[in-house]
């Protein structure tokens, strides 16, 4: 067997993947009947479905060619994804003045090509207009400082 | 109410001061981001959604419509200029647009484009004042089960139109109805997928999704594809006023373009994108030189602008009537309706006239508005198309932190929303359309609820859906419109078997 749709084969296994997680926590919801649904089957049949699309993925990367996978680097992933947990793990503890120069130092390196001093003055920079912006000007209730 | 009454009511709101404000704001930041390639009217729309809880929500509508067709005028400057769509809806206008430019007719390309911008605007809100009225009182007629046929519809035509092919795009919208079940059950109060994490008992915020899958995602995306940053064909641009050869080549373009945006918008799954390419597909059809197109034909600039912001307007008729989003960037709208407490449905029209005429009769201001800000301040937008996206991305990574956190002032949230990222950047990687997903986690909730409410009232007879009349011929027409996509894919399947075997 030879994987001859790589998109086909990524994205219905990720979708297998889901609807599996979704019919595992949610066996134990009660299903009802068709006149009197419980809140498990509509969920559960949904799911199935979803199953069956993954699957049917799956069949067709094998059976049908397809393009290769566009190139692929984990660098701006991990970068974007860990920049904005920063954000929410120290966003209540710190405040803002750490939170977002922190979110945009990690963000900013998902490029290679910024020396480190650029990147420094690039995240205070916007940490200064975005707190301008969306703290003075708009007046969100975003804790500033840490312990706020 | 007449459309007559209902634009005048329209009026009196969209005129008020701080509503010109919003549409101002709405405008100038829809032409922002617009030009600036690698951010969208979605992941836009999504930030500013818990800021506009502020707002009232009329004026929260007017400055998020704003958002939308203001990037329809935006994207086709930096598609122009830089032969980049700003938007994905002003990708065809590339094609000829950009040989005007290279032909030092970039002015004139620009300004083509603003007018047939323009005036597709109008004519699109005159098509959505006459429309609402009659399309929403068919639609209170509605029972259980036609609503449920009719989002089946919806969504079964948003797969069928999305880029990709329809089993991919099915199994987003799946994944995006599984996630929407996230939360309490409405009937029963029964906590559902929760896996005991308390903030997800009221489910998983639309806000959360919209800035993780069209925001993030989409960063993540064009850093992964790489080769953002654009080179400026020229530095000086300014307004060029087109030839009398010009104007007759491109108002009957600008006029067709109008007319095929307009009626493509209201389509499930229509919007912006589709009614561009169409419109620029017909172009080149009827021309009697198909040669010129591609080397700079103005009709190939005309017909295309007009047609996306034409669609991108008339997309807002089944919101408004029927209270079912057409699109994504409907779905947000939806959203920002929900937040204060605006059932979206047939009645909306009725209940909040206000609401609904003023976001209506606004478009004709924000139309206005768009054109002097496009036209003589051109220059000031071309100028930040200098800024590398470098320096740019960061901080649009810090706005979604920020706009996640200040939905719900819960760094839960902002958690979610990064982990929504990854979700939909796989999903992105592997073909999938994000689009489909976040309209399936709309729609969802209200297919579930139609679908139990006609299983209630029927006893459990599943037959309810085709003794229905309304609700009968919607799901023949979802068979028909996968049927007619399936076909083709068959088809071709068949053919690059074939193709295969003879190699």
């Amino acid at each position: 067997m030879k994987i001859r749709n790589p998109s086909d084969f990524g994205a219905g296994l990720l979708i297998t993947g889901i609807s599996l997680a979704f019919l595992v926590t949610g066996q134990s919801l009660p299903q009802g009947t068709l006149s009197e649904m419980g809140p498990g089957w509509f969920p559960r049949h949904v799911a199935l479905l979803a199953l069956l699309a993954g699957i049917a993925l799956v069949v067709r990367s094998l059976a049908r060619s397809g393009h290769p996978l566009p190139r692929f680097r984990i660098r701006p992933l991990l970068a974007v994804a860990a920049a904005v947990f920063a954000f929410a793990v120290c966003i209540n503890r710190f405040g803002f003045v750490i939170a977002a120069p922190l979110t945009l130092l990690i963000a900013s390196l998902a490029v290679t090509d910024t020396r480190m001093r650029v990147r420094l003055l690039i995240a205070l920079m916007i940490s200064l207009i975005a707190a301008a912006i969306f703290i003075g000007a708009l007046g969100l209730s975003i804790p500033l400082w840490p312990g706020q | 109410m007449s459309a007559f009454d209902g634009l005048a009511t329209g009026l009196a709101t969209a005129l008020a001061f701080h509503n010109l404000l919003f549409a101002l704001a709405g405008c100038l930041c829809g032409t922002l981001i617009g030009v600036l390639p690698g951010v969208g009217p979605l992941a836009t729309m999504a930030m500013l959604l818990p800021l506009t809880s502020y707002f009232p929500a009329e004026s929260a509508l007017i400055m998020l419509a704003g958002v939308y067709y203001g990037a329809q005028y935006g994207g086709s400057t930096t598609a122009i200029l830089v032969n980049l769509p700003g938007e994905s809806s002003s990708a065809i206008t590339c094609i000829d647009g950009h040989q005007m430019a290279r032909a030092g007719r970039a002015g004139v390309a620009l300004t083509v484009a603003a007018l047939a911008s323009f005036f597709a605007g109008c004519v699109a809100t005159l098509v959505i004042a006459g429309f609402a009225d009659g399309l929403s009182q068919l639609a209170v007629s509605f029972k259980p089960a036609d609503y449920f046929s009719l989002i089946f519809f919806g969504l079964i035509g948003a797969t069928a139109l999305s880029a990709g092919s329809m089993t991919t795009s099915v199994a987003a919208t799946l994944i995006g109805i599984l996630l929407g079940c996230v939360g309490t059950d409405l009937y029963t109060g029964i906590q559902r997928f929760t896996l005991g994490i308390r903030p997800l008992a009221a489910g998983i915020d639309f806000v959360c999704l919209a800035i993780g899958v069209f925001g993030l995602a989409e960063i993540i995306a064009n850093l992964t594809r790489g080769a953002m940053d654009q080179t400026l064909l020229s530095r000086h641009v300014s307004g060029q006023w087109p030839t009398a050869e010009d104007w007759r080549r491109a108002w009957p373009a600008a006029l067709r373009g109008t007319a095929i945006g307009s009626a493509l918008g209201v389509l499930p799954g229509g919007g912006a994108s589709l009614g561009s390419f169409a419109a620029y597909a017909v172009e080149r059809r009827i021309t009697r030189d198909p040669s010129r197109f591609g080397h700079g034909a103005v009709e190939g600039v005309a017909a295309p602008e007009a047609a996306n912001n034409a669609a991108a307007q008339t997309s807002f008729i089944p919101m408004l009537t029927l209270g079912i989003p057409a699109n994504a960037v409907m779905a947000v709208m939806i959203g920002a309706l929900m937040i204060h407490g605006i059932v979206p449905g047939p009645d909306i029209l009725v209940k909040r006239p206000d609401v609904a005429w003023g976001l209506i009769a606004s478009m004709l201001v924000g139309n206005l508005m768009l054109l002097v800000i496009n036209l003589p301040l051109i220059g000031l937008w071309v100028s930040l198309l200098r800024v590398p996206y470098r320096v740019m991305f960061p901080a649009i990574v810090l706005f979604c932190s920020i706009g996640a956190f200040s939905s719900g002032y819960s760094a839960f949230e902002v958690g979610l929303t990064a982990l929504l990222a990854v979700v939909g950047f796989m999903l992105i990687w592997f073909g999938c359309s994000p689009a489909s997903l976040a309209l399936g986690f709309i729609l969802g909730p209200m297919l579930e609820e139609q679908f139990r409410r006609a299983m209630i009232l029927s006893r459990g007879d599943l037959s309810t859906f085709f003794t229905h009349p309304v609700s009968a011929v919607l799901l023949a027409a979802s068979a028909l419109v996968s049927a007619s996509v399936l076909l083709p894919t068959l088809g071709r399947a068949r053919r690059e078997a074939f193709a295969d075997e003879t190699r």
